[in-house]
């Protein structure tokens, strides 16, 4: 019983809501290899007065491999882009993970604020971009995967799991489940 | 009477394995016809190449233009439209009446069809369609099974009421925040959504998670609890279904009082005393049980009040007074 | 409508009375996604209310460019379907009116002036310093995506984009843009 609310309690904290994002540089309905624009993965926000575009170039670098984030800030109302300097963190995607590490700080050039990264191992990383407007802090988390994506999630795999759990059990047991389900039911029923 | 009455179980299985596979086969469909409409075959990967083949056979006799023929069924058990027939759940219509504070009438026809079909059938959504039904039955199999090797289950009861205040609570907080409440906790909306998630958008969202959840209550807290003490949507229908035409009741002649009919049902109604109501949702379980036929159908829109104890209840009550007398 | 918000009144009074004075400075800014309704949507709260979540309007969409809100955009819009215009845009076919049950999206006919008078997603909007056309190296892929060129955009000098008023919000131009990041965006009418 324990087991089971720790399960669920693990698959509400791990479905937390993905940014929308995609990879640019193929056909969207489907992400082959044979493509010859490099990839990229781009993750957009919308965070008080301002759209934040986010690219992690390539999209899913792997260990030892330099990458780089390019971040866009532009105001909603009217477009203007963001001038003041963006300072990037990350930390390991993991629960109850406060280990911070700063990236570094970085100017616009352009519009854009451009930051390199290299990772020694591959895994699933949040990086943080700070930035101060309008008296106001601001803070966006953004994913970052080293390495190849997993196919199947945790919630996917748990579902997955337990229907099949339920159907063999009933393909298996089918005789003798009614009598069983009349058993427990008549105890069910005196105690 | 007719024993085959007693095979409605069985035929009551077969509709409720046949709506899960159609609530599985409609995505499939959706991206299939995305597929199509996009005649960009070339462009797929060797496994959607695969999926489009497998689509393409199974609905090829169907259709000559999947693109648009295939448009035909849509939706899920919330709400559907059927060859341009738009049927939608009535709990869906009250917590859009109740969200909207406004009435929009085609929404209501809507509704219409399900609505006559309580009135006469009763609660029968719950038990021949509804596909959360399907995985709930299976559940309290596999809890009967735990509960044979050892393993504790959850048997606690709590009043079957508490469904209406979860209705009433519904309604009002929809009419405060505005938003349609009742499709997020709402099982049969949430299944059909999340089988269309999962096949269509790549992944599961977070009704999944709610749904395991009610799974493991029924497990561990109480045999079928979703249904009896929490789903808005048995007990619309409930009530819906109070004065239903069509009711099984006992024949208390042929009734031996095993009272294995009161065990198997799984709304813990008490078909041996005649203890039906309004939440019957007529799904035969006890007359596929019933040794000796004693459960029937009988057009009536009230139940028959308690008959006393059956021709072998009456047989011992006669020993007992004989030797009195 | 007026109702309910002297409900939401009442009750958010209630809760700030009950709620101790809060002793926060600053706020850190909440994230959001943009996101355009489907074509013919009713205005973003009637939409909540009349939207049931049932999904068909993704179920039909033949571009599958229709997305559902999990809990991301608050609890008031889980369920209810949105367009990532970047990812896929609207090709605004109006098959999702058609099988709206509820009316949330509006059934439409698919013409274009039934298109321009009635379907306002949003409107597009140029970034100057991302365009190529306005960097000097001529491009006009927008203009060519759009369902409604020379009416929703028109192009000028070195084929730069204009965008007029006519824009519906469809997004065919932000989807096609050949910029990384986009150079053109349509800025949903909700956030307008």
């Amino acid at each position: 019983m324990k087991t089971g609310f720790c399960l669920v309690v693990l698959m509400v904290v791990c479905s937390a809501p993905a940014h929308a994002h995609h990879v640019l540089g193929r056909p969207s309905y489907s992400l082959n290899e044979d493509s010859t624009t490099p990839p990229s993965m781009q993750v957009e926000t919308q965070i008080g007065d301002y759209y934040v575009t986010y690219m992690v170039f390539p999209a899913f670098p792997s260990p030892n491999q330099p990458g780089r984030v390019n971040l866009y800030a532009s105001r909603i109302d009217n477009g203007a882009p963001f001038d003041g300097e963006v300072a990037f963190k990350v930390r390991d995607d993991s629960l109850f993970n406060d280990d911070e590490e700063l990236l570094g700080v970085q100017l616009p050039d352009d519009n854009v604020f451009r930051q390199g990264f290299e990772f020694r191992e591959a895994g699933n990383f949040i990086v943080r971009a700070e930035f101060e407007a309008g008296g106001e802090p601001y803070r966006i988390d953004f994913p970052l995967q080293i390495g190849e994506p997993a196919r199947w999630g945790p919630l996917g795999l748990t579902v997955a799991a337990i229907m099949l759990a339920l159907i063999t059990v009933n393909l298996v047991q089918r005789k003798r489940l009614v009598s069983d389900k009349i058993r427990s039911g008549r105890q069910d029923r005196a105690g | 009477m007719t024993p085959h009455i007693r095979h409605l179980n069985k035929l009551r299985w077969a509709s409720l394995t046949a709506v899960f596979l159609v609530l599985i086969l409609l995505p499939c469909i959706s991206v299939y016809q995305a597929y199509v409409a996009a005649h960009a075959y070339d462009l797929l990967t060797p496994s959607e190449k695969e999926f489009y083949d497998v689509m393409e056979t199974l609905t090829d006799p169907f259709v000559s233009d999947p693109e648009h023929d295939l448009d035909a069924v849509k939706g899920t058990t919330w709400s559907a439209t059927v060859f341009g027939l738009k049927v939608s759940d009535p709990l869906a219509v009250v917590g859009q009446v109740s969200a909207g504070l406004e009435i929009y009438p085609p929404f209501l026809l809507a509704a219409l069809i399900p609505v006559i079909v309580t009135l006469v059938f009763g609660r029968i959504f719950c038990g021949w369609i509804c596909p959360a039904t399907l995985l709930y039955e299976l559940n309290t199999n596999l809890a009967a099974w735990l509960h044979r090797v050892g393993l504790p289950v959850g048997n606690r009861h709590f009043d079957r009421r508490l469904k209406y205040l979860v209705l009433g609570i519904g309604v009002i907080l929809s009419m405060i925040t505005g938003s349609v409440l009742f499709a997020a906790i709402y099982p049969p909306a949430i299944i059909g959504r999340e089988i269309y998630y999962a096949i269509a958008l790549g992944g599961f969202g977070a009704g999944a998670v709610f749904f395991v959840l009610t799974l493991l209550f029924d497990l561990l807290v109480a045999r079928r609890g979703f249904c009896r003490y929490v789903c808005p949507g048995g007990a619309l229908y409930s009530l819906l279904g109070r004065y239903r035409v069509l009711r099984i009741q006992r024949k208390v002649e042929t009734c031996n009082d095993c009272a294995k009919c009161t065990a198997i049902c799984e709304f813990e109604l008490d078909p041996m005393r005649d203890g039906f109501g309004q939440e019957c949702n007529n799904c035969t379980a006890c007359i596929a049980v019933c040794p000796t036929d004693a459960l029937e159908f009988k057009v009536d829109i009230k139940d028959i009040t308690y008959q006393g104890p059956g021709h072998l209840g009456r047989h011992y009550r006669e020993q007992e007074i004989r030797p009195g007398a | 409508m007026k109702r309910r918000k002297f409900l939401q009144d009442l009750i958010s009074t209630a809760t700030a009375m009950a709620a101790a004075p809060a002793v926060e400075a600053r706020v850190v800014q909440k994230t959001g996604i943009r996101y355009l309704r489907p074509p013919g949507s009713l205005d973003e709260a009637e939409f909540a209310s009349r939207c049931i979540r049932c999904g068909q309007c993704g179920e039909a969409c033949p571009n599958r460019c229709i997305k559902f809100f999990g809990t991301e955009n608050g609890f008031k819009s889980y369920g209810t379907p949105y367009i990532t215009p970047r990812e896929k845009a609207c090709i605004l076919c109006m098959k999702c009116g058609d099988v709206c049950p509820t009316g949330a999206i509006q059934s439409l006919q698919r013409e274009a002036e039934t298109i321009l008078d009635s379907v306002n997603m949003g409107k597009a909007r140029v970034n100057e310093s991302l365009c190529l056309s306005y960097q000097g190296k001529s491009c006009g892929v927008c203009y060519r995506a759009c369902p409604l060129p020379d009416i929703a955009i028109t192009v000028g000098w070195m084929e730069q984009p204009h965008v007029q008023d006519a824009c519906v919000g469809c997004g065919l131009c932000e989807r096609s843009c050949i910029q990384i990041p986009q150079a053109i965006r349509v800025i949903p009418k909700h956030s307008i």
